[in-house]
């Protein structure tokens, strides 16, 4: 169930931006035609395949792989001895001077993980690459190893990279007297709150091909969330300039972070250059479980101080986040975990100590939420324990503590412009039946509960990262528009929503704007690409500006050909006409076609659009839901889930609802099925699949009622912000709440899997 | 295949799923676990939803095989398809093709199915981007249409 | 080297069962293949030969004079919606079918492959033991019929040589007013069993129990029959005291083990609770008030 409550005004209003118009790319999915990388197969290509580390920690002393070469229709073999050395961070981080450590080489000689790459081969098919790969000879020195970033910050841990310590970036915040705020505090709260590693699961795996041509030009096709930060790392990587390296990105099925890394790329060009032919290197799901990324996970010990008068006096939080055997975007995730954790209410003394560490884990990377939701299912927790604790209403104790419209963030000393925080909390309060009387025990053993938790994010990277995108409009001979962008659809929606973006500027109809659904880096202007819920935002705004710019010039030549004042005119349904005389008009395809083609000072159609957004426009939302225990044993049942999120601009209602609905369903498994487990003994992940991964079915699923709410953010195109990563933040925490009000017993560490209810139902220890 | 019929080599190893996706280029099929959990290599053979993955494929000798292109037919969509479209249950797609040959197989057999039935059949599919909840709306509009087009 | 892939060089379709058991004797690393649902997950490098079983005459469920025969070949799916299994006394295969896998698995998996698979987990087993089920064996010296609960010898190890096969199953008459349930434990709704439970109860004219049954998976190396359970229920009441006392008497002789999916102590105290919850299932169907 839909709602959408709007703040705009009269004036703000829309043709199409607000209208749930179908899908650009719906059709062609539908019909299965649609061809992402992993269908794709070019004249000649070859198959690759990874060999991973069986130890979490070693030192490679040999490798042969002469057998392996040797074997018929194997065509190159590589490893440590024909990679580049030179050092990178698979993140493709933006800031080249620092902050992020290189700590990654294509292939090294040491394994920090299970599953860290040890040599690659490609061959005529696959059935010959994993049989080459069982030919490579490998031995190795196996080196004590750590999988608690506990224990990996203890002295006498192993040291994962040399000549450096296993904290891989530390944060420290104060502001205000922290420990005098705790000492006049009426209530203090302390509480130690953990949360586990989930991967992606994307359908489609980390897949590319990889082919280097006569030129000394590689061309990859791939399916990666960043195409123009990856062609600098990858540049990097493996040793070919910038220029030379040509990225293309097919349609992706689904990345939500796990693709913003630099994975298979590296070894599949390799490849390529070596054998000189196509190489195509895809992961298995296995694989994925192993190597394909992961959120970190992250214990949160909170200190927190309250008034009497049921406010915060002062919020510490200590955070240590396991990075795993490489760094990748360990930094900035617990830079965000470190922002949300601030922002999420006001208080004047604050601290936080945070740092990420090595261990001999897979790395985690960017995952939907990057941070927020790990702090935010510590402080939601917390409140939900101090709001029973003091006898707190949940949904007043945090409004009356939580930052909004007009209040200035204390560290940047931005006004947070726009905001719709308490909107969100009381519709949603007001969905779900907040404060009527709940049937607490439903029927037999089983109990239910109420919880809820709410979320500030920020729209965008702008303030930590750059923040910029480039889009061209193109007007065609018959007054249709194409959109040049190199924006990246995952699956989100962001084609349909630029294209309505483009329509709307023209005053045209959708089906009249071209967009295509893969981009080139040869081709496309520069876009950074899909995360931190940008895309919208900021490719929105440099198609809006590029459509806004070819609209100009479409104006003035209107103005020359009718002889007409430029003042005069108005646009309307692809036509220029003059407001004074109406007969006095033009189509946008006959001014482009009288243009372009004119004998003499022709003319062509072209806009573009440079956007860096001024501010990042802060969201909030908010999520109830409602559940069911059986008491006896632990099994939880989501009943209901009612989420209000505050969009600033909805371009695409039902597309609004569609990330709503999934970010839900990985919320939902991320807060009582989903876990990656490792193997004390041998650092190995148990559930590399589907069988013991467990994502939620379509049986599984509740009943989601999303009320989205617009409250116009002048800093982003037509008023949008971010939507894509928001509502996956609060659900763990507004589920554990709930399970908290069913049982009585409140849980502080992810997931809540029905053994671990059933265990704390009876006090027995994990 | 959909109609046509193919004649393949296959060695013993190999998955139907194999043969269909790289032998045939019925990219349509996706293989995103193979082990059978995911779905997305769902196909049609002789009336019912089997996994290509699982399939060896040997075993598909003499097998009668749909996939999703047999289902628009000169242009014309099936019902779960423009439903689908219509109510903006695709989101990246990748388990599109093998949940529709799921329920257009599982809806022709049964025509007066619940929505609780209909869900655990599609507990067969998993998605990671839609959270399920748009497709069901389309298929519950699907199985009606379906359902008054054969005049029941 | 290719030890370690599965790539099996040889793929048999046997028509009949005297030919497949040939070809699976003839070599020692041939193994039946019928579904492909374990078999092509499982990806054993050591196969060397398959059998597929699949074209065998063994696909039919039918009645004989009150026994049920089913062939090894029938698919799960076949079983979920049969008229037969909807009714008592044998509900209880409907229940164990209904949740098996996903669809698109019922539609392949046999019947057969999931009582020889020798998984602790299957879904199958518990409640055609609960049934006394019989299956039938046939080898190069004939077949035989012994009841199937004989058919477990330890994980993934059979008391059949590697070249015999399960023919079919045979459910026997059940005496009536015979009531049958299956439930199993799961993560989430769709799910392979942490712990199973069957049971079968028999109501006489008085409200006693008899020839009751109680068999549980995935909590020991086989298919667990609960025996001080049963014989405690036997010529007692069904009330909620003694199915509580019953489910804590099954749940004492299990010794599961811990896995990824759960430790040895949640599989013990739940399968107490599942077999409670199967037995009130049963006296349910049986439309009795209950005590």
């Amino acid at each position: 169930m839909l709602e959408l409550t709007t703040l705009l005004s009269e004036e703000q209003k829309a043709r199409v931006i607000g209208s749930s118009v179908t899908r650009v790319d719906a059709l062609e999915k539908v019909t299965g035609s649609v061809q992402y990388t992993t269908d794709m197969k070019l004249p000649n290509m070859l198959y690759a395949k990874v060999l991973r580390s069986p130890y979490p920690h070693a030192r490679i002393e040999s490798i042969n792989v002469r057998h392996a070469e040797r074997l018929p229709g194997v065509k190159a073999v590589i490893c440590y001895k024909d990679a580049p050395r030179v050092k990178f961070n698979s993140s493709c981080p933006l800031m080249f001077d620092g902050g992020f450590p290189l700590d990654q080489y294509v292939f090294d000689e040491k394994v920090r993980h299970v599953g860290d790459p040890v040599a690659a081969v490609a061959a005529v098919d696959k059935d010959t690459a994993e049989e080459a790969l069982a030919l490579i000879e490998v031995t190795y020195k196996p080196l004590p190893f750590v999988l608690d970033p506990e224990a990996a910050v203890r002295s006498g841990a192993p040291q994962i990279h040399d000549g450096r310590s296993n904290i891989v970036s530390e944060i420290r915040i104060e502001s205000g007297d922290f420990e005098r705020a705790i000492a006049e505090s009426e209530y203090v709260f302390r509480g130690r709150y953990s949360t586990t590693s989930v991967q992606h699961c994307a359908l489609e795996p980390h897949v590319c091909i990889s082919k280097f041509d006569e030129n000394g030009k590689l061309t990859v096709w791939t399916s990666t969330q960043f195409p123009f930060r990856l062609r600098v790392w990858l540049s990097r990587a493996i040793g070919i300039p910038i220029g030379k390296v040509r990225i293309v990105r097919p349609p992706v099925g689904g990345g939500f972070g796990g693709k913003e890394e630099m994975t298979v790329e590296p070894y599949s060009a390799l490849l390529a250059i070596k054998t000189k032919r196509p190489v195509m290197l895809e992961h298995t799901r296995e694989e994925e479980f192993i190597a394909g990324r992961r959120r970190h996970a992250c214990i949160m010990e909170l200190e927190t101080g309250i008034g009497k008068d049921g406010t915060f006096k002062a919020r510490g939080m200590k955070a240590i986040l396991q990075a795993g055997g490489y760094a990748t975007h360990a930094p900035s995730v617990l830079g965000v975990g470190s922002s949300v954790f601030r922002m999420m209410y006001k208080c004047e003394a604050l601290r936080y100590d945070g740092r990420s560490v090595y261990t001999n884990t897979s790395p985690g990377g960017a995952f939907r939420g990057y941070g927020a939701p790990q702090s935010v299912f510590a402080v939601e927790r917390q409140v939900d324990e101090i709001c029973r604790e003091l006898n707190f209403d949940p949904v007043k104790f945090r409004l009356k503590n939580s930052y909004t419209k007009g209040d200035i963030d204390p560290v940047t000393g931005w006004i947070i412009a726009a905001g719709a925080n308490e909107e969100c909390l009381l519709k949603a309060a007001e969905k779900i039946g907040w404060g009527k009387t709940m049937v607490r025990k439903a029927s037999g053993d089983k109990q239910r509960g109420l919880g809820l938790a709410r979320y500030v994010y920020p729209t965008s990277a702008r303030g930590k990262w750059p923040e910029c995108s480039e889009a061209l409009a193109i007007v065609n001979e018959d007054g249709s528009v194409s959109i040049v962008t190199s924006a990246v659809d995952l699956g989100t929606g962001i084609s349909t929503g630029l294209v309505q973006i483009a329509a709307e500027e023209f005053g045209i109809s959708t089906d009249r704007v071209n967009i295509s659904l893969d981009s080139d880096t040869d081709t496309h202007p520069f876009d950074l690409g899909a995360y931190a819920s940008r895309t919208t935002f900021v490719a929105g705004g440099g198609v809006k500006l590029a459509a806004a710019d070819v609209k100009q010039k479409l104006l003035l030549a209107a103005s020359q050909i009718l002889k007409v004042d430029s003042d005069e005119l108005e646009t309307e349904g692809g036509f220029i006409y003059s407001r004074l005389r109406p007969d006095k008009r033009i189509s946008f395809g006959e001014i482009v076609m009288a243009c372009r083609y004119a004998p003499e000072s022709s003319a062509t159609f072209t806009g573009r659009g440079f956007f860096e957004p001024k501010e990042n426009a802060p969201t909030f939302g908010a999520q109830f839901v409602e559940v069911e225990v059986d008491m006896r044993t632990g099994q939880t049942k989501v009943l209901r889930v009612v989420a209000t999120l505050d969009v600033g601009r909805a371009i695409n209602p039902s597309n609004i609802e569609g990330q709503v609905h999934g970010a839900i369903q990985m919320g939902l498994g991320y807060a009582l099925t989903e876990s990656l487990v490792w193997d004390k003994t041998t650092g190995e992940i148990m559930n590399q699949s589907f069988l013991d991964y467990k994502i939620f079915t379509a049986a599984d699923m509740p009943k989601i009622d999303v009320i989205i709410l617009e409250s116009y953010d002048p800093s982003g195109p037509y008023g949008v912000k971010g939507v894509g990563e928001q509502p996956i933040i609060p659900t763990a925490a507004a589920v554990a709440n709930a399970v908290n009000d069913a049982i009585g017993v409140s849980i502080r560490d992810l997931p809540l899997s029905s053994e671990k209810i059933y265990g704390r139902l009876r006090d027995i220890p994990d | 295949m959909n109609g046509v019929r193919h004649e393949v080599l296959v060695k013993p190893h190999w998955t139907l799923s194999y043969v269909l996706r790289d032998i045939l280029n019925l990219t349509s099929v996706k293989v995103a676990c193979g082990t059978g959990d995911c779905g997305c290599c769902t196909v049609i053979a002789h009336g019912k939803a089997i996994l290509s993955c699982l399939t060896p494929a040997a075993k598909a000798d003499g097998m009668q095989i749909e996939t999703i292109e047999s289902l628009s037919i000169e242009g014309r969509l099936h019902p779960i398809q423009t439903k689908f479209v219509e109510h903006g249950a695709v989101q990246c797609g990748y388990c599109v093709p093998g949940m529709i040959m799921n329920m257009k197989a599982f809806l022709a057999d049964n025509p007066n199915s619940s929505e609780e039935e209909l869900r655990r059949v599609l507990g067969g599919n998993l998605c990671r981007c839609t959270g399920y909840i748009k497709q069901v709306e389309a298929l519950l509009k699907a199985r009606d249409e379906l359902r008054s087009s054969e005049g029941c | 080297m290719s030890q370690q892939l599965f790539r099996p060089i040889g793929y048999h379709r046997p028509r009949t069962v005297r030919e497949a058991i040939v070809l699976l004797k003839r070599s020692p690393r041939a193994r039946p293949i019928c579904g492909g649902t374990d078999v092509m997950v499982e990806r054993d490098p050591k196969i060397k030969e398959l059998v597929d079983l699949g074209r065998l005459p063994l696909d039919y469920i039918k009645k004989v004079k009150g026994a049920v025969l089913i062939g090894a070949t029938a698919t799960i799916r076949k079983i979920e919606l049969s008229p037969i299994f909807r009714e008592d006394p044998l509900r209880s295969l409907h229940d164990a079918t209904c949740d098996f896998g996903t669809i698109q698995v019922r539609n392949m998996a046999s019947i057969g492959g999931n009582l020889c698979n020798g998984i602790p987990s299957a879904d199958m087993p518990p409640s055609l033991v609960a049934l006394e089920a019989q299956v039938t064996v046939a080898g190069s010296r004939g077949h035989r019929t012994f009841p199937l609960e004989k058919l477990y010898r330890n994980v993934r190890k059979l008391s059949i040589k590697r070249e015999e096969i399960l023919t079919e199953i045979r459910i026997p008459k059940q005496e009536p007013k015979t009531y049958a349930a299956y439930v199993k434990l799961v993560r989430s709704q769709v799910d392979i069993a942490l712990v199973s439970a069957a049971v079968r109860i028999t109501l006489s004219e008085n409200g006693k129990t008899r020839y009751p049954r109680i068999v549980l998976g995935a909590v020991a190396p086989t298919p667990l029959r609960a025996g001080e359970a049963e014989d405690f229920l036997c010529g007692r009441e069904m009330n909620e005291v003694s199915i509580k006392e019953a489910g804590e008497r099954a749940s004492r002789q299990t010794c599961p083990i811990s896995d990824v999916r759960a430790t040895v102590e949640y599989r013990k105290a739940m399968s107490g609770v599942l077999v409670e919850r199967a037995l009130r299932t049963a006296v349910k169907r049986s439309g009795r008030a209950f005590g």
